[in-house]
């Protein structure tokens, strides 16, 4: 059976139907990652022994569920790929950085704990973006993940080894984090479908910090089914984060075929300068397969949304600034050699372990949280951010949802953006300003422009509106085929 | 606003982080850059807005004051870079 051509959901089936087992399914993209990595680079730490062990595991489990004839959860047997910032217990979680790059956590991150409890098996850990800060994982203390549609040009980021392993066929599923659009971003480059959930809806205990007020984890898959099943996997109230929605969560999975036809509105801030040609188009089409499956689409403006970008550089940098205190060489991750007291220690070592965005984004929140410039900068933004807020809350009193590209261009080169700090910012342009009002989007693949790269498409709802943007992205995804191309299909990475 | 080297290297020791003198041209005009980029906000009118710190409002989520989760202290001190006997260890402190 071709394992690899099944989607996550179609290899749960075939668990639970017995004609393929966990390990097998495990094995088969041990495989696919040791014959691919070497191009690709999407991945920090796999060790074969610990998943094969893992789904042997997971498999007695599911022989003795179905022995009993009770019903496995949906993704049962599956194998998932793990972003290296959420901790896997006794298994190393660098967050792609030299300062953590021996951190064994002592703990499962409760999204992990969750994974597991649903009976998915743990593949290994991704890479990313130094502490999830970037837009290209360029910004990895330890290797390049390249984009499998062009091994030239980068995976995005900060998600960028989750991303690229689920476009490359080495995994069925991953999760990612998204702070200002490191879920999104790197799907729509890859060609995959990423969810950020509401904040709040998917625990961020074990997950290593980076601007607590934004992160959020959520799914990766090949199509929007995926990402229900693996959403619903992990989400749910968790005491030990106190942000964490205490509420009834409803199935997203159970309500994938339900197409409610919603209203849409495309955002018209997210059309204009800077957006390609390739990417407008891809939405206008969308908009026309919308209208063709009976929704209704307007145009509408939400104003305020120039603001996000620059509110969330200043908030998210100066939330980082305050939690990367923590990282000073003394309990865990790197200590430099020969500091002569305490203070040196603790510069040495974050200044020898830290990389260059890292220490910009430090500097920066620092900066904006400075006594005179804290009313000018963070205050500002944060007065900003209920504007934000705001402007939201207007757009979905006229519409359902909102349409709007996922990336204002298709994947760059390598190289192309590392010395231009603003300029990779700008890469961000059309997902901060979800996180700065901690909606839900997702992004999923709308077509592929004139080089043969992926094009991202997303979709913005109002707050636990999941359920309503993953079935209308099942809808588009039943009328289409992107999300089932392959790189290796269209001359991308064998 | 400008940046001049002496701010950067101002925040810098409030951080806790230093900057390689070579590097410190760079880094000041870069640093420059994105804070122009960030008085972008100065131009709208937030006359009467109130900030927004966390979109959920809630305030104290309280519990019960126990001690639910309990660590093994051998695991916790594995990842200490030094460590003597239960405790982490560090250069000293005091004359």
């Amino acid at each position: 059976m071709n394992i690899l051509g099944l989607s996550a959901i179609e290899i749960a089936e075939k668990i639970a139907a017995k004609e393929l087992t966990a390990v097998e399914v495990t094995r088969a993209y041990l495989d696919v990652i040791s014959q691919t990595d070497d191009a690709i680079n999407a991945w920090l730490y796999v060790d074969d022994a610990y998943a094969l062990n893992n789904a042997e595991k997971v498999q007695k489990e599911i022989d003795s569920l179905l022995s009993q004839g009770k019903k496995l959860p949906a993704l049962a047997g599956v194998p998932v790929g793990i972003k290296d910032n959420m901790c896997v217990n006794s298994v190393k979680t660098t967050c792609a950085s030299k300062i953590l790059y021996n951190f064994v956590p002592p703990y499962d991150a409760t999204a992990i704990k969750n994974a597991q409890k649903n009976l998915m098996v743990i593949l290994g850990k991704t890479n990313m973006d130094e502490f999830a800060m970037g837009s290209s994982t360029e910004h990895s203390a330890f290797k390049q993940t390249k984009n499998p549609w062009n091994t030239r040009c980068v995976p995005g980021g900060s998600s960028g080894g989750s991303a690229a392993a689920v476009a490359a066929l080495q995994a069925p599923l991953a999760l990612g984090s998204d702070t200002g659009g490191s879920i999104r971003q790197p799907a729509a480059f890859c060609g995959v479908t990423g969810l950020k959930p509401t904040y709040g809806t998917v625990s961020r205990y074990g997950l290593v910090a980076f601007a607590s007020s934004l992160d959020q984890i959520g799914p990766f898959a090949k199509d929007a089914a995926g990402c229900a099943a693996l959403f619903d996997a992990i989400k749910g109230h968790d005491e030990k984060d106190s942000t964490s929605y205490k509420m009834e969560y409803e199935s997203s999975y159970e309500e994938i075929d339900n197409f409610k036809k919603p209203t849409i509105g495309i955002l018209t801030e997210y059309m204009g300068e800077g957006v390609t040609n390739d990417i407008k188009q891809a939405v206008i089409d969308a908009k026309a397969k919308y209208e063709s499956l009976g929704c209704d689409v307007i145009e509408i403006s939400i104003p305020v949304l120039t603001l996000a970008l620059p509110a969330y550089y200043i908030l998210s940098s100066a939330e980082a600034s305050s939690n990367l205190s923590r990282f000073d060489g003394v309990r865990y991750g790197y200590r430099s050699e020969g500091a002569d007291d305490l203070q040196d220690l603790y510069i040495r070592s974050r200044s020898e372990g830290f990389g260059t965005e890292v220490k910009r984004r430090i500097m920066l929140g620092t900066f904006t949280l400075c006594s005179g410039y804290y009313d000018e900068y963070y205050n500002k933004a944060l007065k900003a951010r209920s504007l934000v807020v705001k402007g939201y809350e207007d757009a979905f009193s006229k519409v359902d949802i909102l349409l709007c590209p996922a990336t204002p261009t298709t994947a760059f080169k390598i190289g192309e953006k590392t010395d231009d700090a603003m300029s990779m910012y700008l890469a961000d342009l059309c997902t901060v300003s979800v996180n700065i009002a901690g909606l839900p989007a997702i992004s999923f693949p709308g077509g592929f422009d004139e080089s043969g790269l992926p094009i991202g498409l997303q979709l913005i709802g109002s707050k636990f509106s999941e359920s309503l943007l993953l079935s209308t992205v099942n809808a588009f995804q039943n009328e289409t085929n992107y999300h089932k191309a392959c790189p290796a299909e269209k001359g991308g990475a064998k | 606003m400008a940046v001049t080297k002496e701010q950067v290297k101002y925040i810098a020791s409030l951080a806790k982080l230093e900057i390689d003198e070579k590097d410190l041209d760079a880094f000041t005009k870069e640093m420059e850059q994105i804070i122009e980029f960030a008085d972008s906000l100065n131009t709208i009118d937030t006359e009467g807005i109130a900030p927004t710190a966390h979109i959920q409002g809630i305030e104290n989520v309280l519990r019960p004051d126990s001690t639910p989760v309990q660590f093994d202290t051998e695991k916790l001190l594995s990842n200490a870079p030094e460590k003597v006997d239960t405790c982490f260890s560090v250069p000293k402190v005091v004359e």
